[in-house]
């Protein structure tokens, strides 16, 4: 992800709001995520480097934008994810920026029983513009 | 098909933490809707996009029609945004920045 156009985007979305107006951000925050079926465990995608992508942009926020916006409150939550087969799982979660899926975890999901599910912590952040 | 949140637990979040009734929503990467339903339900008016064209249709096909009177989708990126100033009162970015 480009950080400048994140950047970009947040100076957009500061001249789009009314002063005093809200920014409700989610990212999801989980390095190793759990991915199951039926009820067991199949193993864990590797987003470490989207982790690290959402690193950087907070580091980013904090020294370019942080005088746009002031964090209200922070929130913590789970997300699922739900597939409806072993096939479906394997090609969208490989899509997902900054995500990798183990060839071991792509076969126990292939053999897999559906409904397969990731569950990913979010973070919500409630910025207010300044 | 892929769901993302069936149980609704981002929207709970967001509808538990602030009020958009009457609001001008702008929901910034609006994917295939799951934020866009919860604004166009509650908010006065709201403005999607996302750069993906086929989310956008998906979106606007998910929606009611009396939730579709509410929403104006566009197809562009956030570096593209370009309305007047000062004109949101709440802007949504699920996973979108």
């Amino acid at each position: 992800v480009p950080l400048e156009s994140v950047v970009d985007a947040l100076r957009r979305i500061h001249s789009a709001l009314v002063p005093g107006g809200l920014l409700v951000d989610t990212q999801p925050l989980s390095p190793r995520p759990p991915a199951s079926a039926d009820g067991r465990r199949l193993g864990a995608l590797d987003m470490r480097e989207w982790c690290e992508t959402v690193a950087a942009v907070d580091r980013l926020f904090d020294k370019v934008t942080g005088s746009l916006y002031s964090v209200e409150t922070e929130q913590r939550f789970v997300v699922t994810d739900m597939f409806d087969s072993g096939t479906e799982f394997v090609e969208s979660v490989s899509g997902w920026r900054g995500t990798h899926v183990s060839a071991a975890l792509g076969e126990r999901a292939a053999g897999a029983t559906p409904p397969l599910t990731v569950d990913q912590e979010v973070r919500l952040r409630l910025l207010v513009r300044r | 098909m892929q769901r993302r949140d069936p149980d609704g637990a981002e929207t709970s979040a967001i509808d538990a933490l602030i009020e958009l009734k009457g609001r001008h929503v702008i929901d910034v990467g609006c994917g295939s809707s799951r934020l866009t339903s919860l604004a166009a339900a509650r908010a006065g008016a709201v403005d999607a996009f996302d750069p993906d064209a086929d989310s956008v249709a998906q979106a606007k096909a998910s929606l009611s029609q009396e939730a579709r009177k509410k929403v104006r989708f566009e197809v562009h990126a956030a570096e593209a945004l370009d309305v007047p100033r000062r004109r949101f009162d709440v802007a949504l970015c699920g996973w979108s920045l």
